[in-house]
């Protein structure tokens, strides 16, 4: 079937159009969820009306209707599950979806060579909503099949019904047609399917270790034969697959050799602005961007238990607007929705607020009080003695040759210079706190170090208990002490007896 | 960079996505409360046979 999809064809945002105009052309989501809420009521009040019905019947036959009025409460059930379902589904639809060029050109790959598109990365970055998004944008069927560690393949293709044929034959109904018991799963319905589908094979790496390896020859040929019946399901129109993985564990080789492969990173910081801008189009620019840098600065904090995904940031946004909140300042208001750990909400409010938020009342700079909690700061060099936003060129250059991302200032520091790198913190201007990331990708070095290395880090600070004489006292209070040294340094000494000062690195030194 | 947005606001595939959603809904909805009368149906036809029956031994002990 010929490939429907086209990158260059998809719509960019219409920026011209305000929140408002946009609206007034809008499918609204909300109806179709109340439209499906309307029949779902209208269904569960005909099948309590039966259950009654039934119930009274019991009163006569005994333990003969038992069964039955089972059954009628098990409809019960499933009408509440569908309808959860129907919703889930709906809003997965809705949502618009920013595409990233790289992600855009892999698709177009998959589509060419008619393969497997496996997407791995981490949770929350939107592996399983581009399945839906696409779905939306072709309006094409979606079948999804969710992974389990209980999940066999057989199941994706079809299952055989023994116990109802032998209940039924018990029963002394017709068994005669095996077709009856066959109940195709979703790479069956997918085949069968008189359109062309998107399958969503979701978290395969959650389900048996053989899963993905047992598909290989159906995904290849298309088709497969229920043994019960000898008939086979060829597929009509060859379905588009999406298969996801969050790399909890490595896929068989020849699996890979058969798809096309993408890791999704998670969203930058300038990914993360577009995506909350196409959810939440009325969201005003302060807000978000704030709300943006405070966001990265809790994902980069080392050792969280669950770092906060998109949808947690989406949350966030939702509550700070319904609350009011205009900025995000150094606070962090409704924690709640970003962090899902008591042991994270410590590390990141307990260390951050409490125990320096006196220090922070008191104006002490920022980069201070990260060096105090025991972080590598450093003041990167700038473009010119007269410009403390701009760094300069040398950094650019080196972050563009290592592959680094980084935004570059504007606007005199409004939109500050920053580096999009897991264990970099931008802390104020182009003072960064550097530390070792977790998992630092193979053979890639140490920021510091080639910073460093190249002369770009200007100064750095230092805490220590050795005491440093104050040549110049320019204020003192109960929390710190500032003034300078003989050199004309900056020097803080806090009321723990913690001496702190910015270590210049002379470009001798630097080079060494 | 340049980010693309897909599925955005006010497509018209997209709603014509969610109303065949929709009314795939409202199809199954109806298969299950078919499904229910249909039970309801067997259960009041045991009733009535059985009733019957009741009646035919009643009449045949009278």
């Amino acid at each position: 079937m010929e490939s429907k999809f086209n990158p260059e064809a998809i719509q960019q945002t219409p920026q011209e159009q305000s929140p408002e105009e946009q609206h007034e052309v809008l499918p609204d989501v909300g109806e179709v969820i109340e439209q499906g809420r309307e029949a779902a009521e209208g269904v569960n009040a005909q099948i309590a009306a039966d259950l009654e019905q039934a119930k009274i019947l019991q009163e006569q036959l005994d333990e003969q209707a038992r069964p039955v009025v089972e059954q009628i409460q098990g409809l019960q059930k499933e009408v509440e599950e569908e309808k959860a379902a129907f919703d889930a589904r709906a809003e997965r639809l809705n949502s618009p979806y920013v595409l990233s060029p790289e992600l855009a050109k892999v698709l177009k790959v998959s589509r060419v060579l008619k393969r497997p598109l496996l997407l791995e990365g981490e949770p929350g970055t939107g592996k399983t909503s581009l399945a839906y998004a696409l779905a939306g944008h072709e309006d094409l069927p979606i079948i999804h099949a969710q992974c389990k560690s209980t999940t066999s393949a057989q199941e994706l293709l079809y299952t055989f019904d023994v116990v109802q044929r032998l209940q039924d034959a018990q029963l002394g109904k017709d068994v005669s047609d095996p077709r009856k018991y066959v109940k195709l799963g979703p790479l069956g319905r997918a085949f069968s399917a008189q359109e062309q589908v998107i399958l969503l094979i979701d978290e395969v790496d959650k389900a048996k270790r053989d899963f993905s390896n047992d598909l290989l020859h159906e995904l290849d040929q298309m088709s497969f034969f229920v043994t019960e019946t000898g008939e086979e399901v060829a597929a009509k129109n060859r379905p588009i697959v999406i298969v996801t993985s969050n790399h909890e564990r490595d896929l068989p080789e020849p699996v890979l050799r058969r798809v096309v492969y993408s890791y999704i990173e998670f969203p930058s910081p300038e990914q993360m602005t577009e995506i909350v801008k196409a959810h939440i189009p009325d969201v005003s620019e302060k807000l978000l961007q704030s709300a943006v840098r405070r966001f990265y600065d809790i994902r980069q904090a080392e050792g969280l238990e669950k770092k906060p995904s998109t949808s947690e940031m989406l949350d966030w946004i939702k509550v700070l607007r319904e609350f009011g909140v205009e900025e995000i300042g150094k606070d962090i208001p409704y924690p709640e929705t970003l962090l899902k750990y008591k042991e994270d909400t410590e590390k990141i409010l307990g260390v951050k607020q409490e125990k320096y938020e006196e220090l922070r009342k008191a104006e002490i700079p920022e980069s201070v009080i990260v060096a105090l909690n025991g972080e590598r700061v450093v003041r990167l060099k700038t473009k010119s003695q007269y410009d403390q936003y701009e760094p300069d060129n040398s950094i650019y250059t080196l972050l563009a040759n290592e592959g680094y991302e980084f935004t570059t200032p504007k606007d005199y520091g409004r939109r500050p210079f920053d580096i999009n790198l897991e264990g970099v913190r931008r802390v104020d201007n182009l003072t960064f706190a550097l530390y070792d990331p977790k998992y630092p990708k193979k053979g890639e070095p140490y920021l510091y170090e080639l910073l460093k290395e190249r002369g770009l880090v200007e100064s750095e600070f230092i805490v220590t208990d050795k005491p440093l004489d104050f040549a110049e006292v320019e204020d003192s209070n109960e929390l710190y002490t500032k003034g300078k040294d003989a050199q004309g340094r900056a020097i803080y000494r806090t009321k723990n007896g913690k001496f702190i000062f910015e270590q210049r690195l002379s470009p001798e030194t630097a080079n060494e | 960079m340049q980010f693309q947005l897909i599925n955005n606001r006010g497509s018209e595939k997209k709603k014509a996505r969610l109303q065949k959603e929709l009314n795939g809904f409202i199809i199954h909805l109806q298969t299950l409360t078919a499904q229910s009368h249909q039970l309801l149906a067997s259960l009041q036809a045991s009733s009535d046979k059985k009733q019957a029956e009741k009646i035919v031994r009643k009449l045949k002990k009278s």
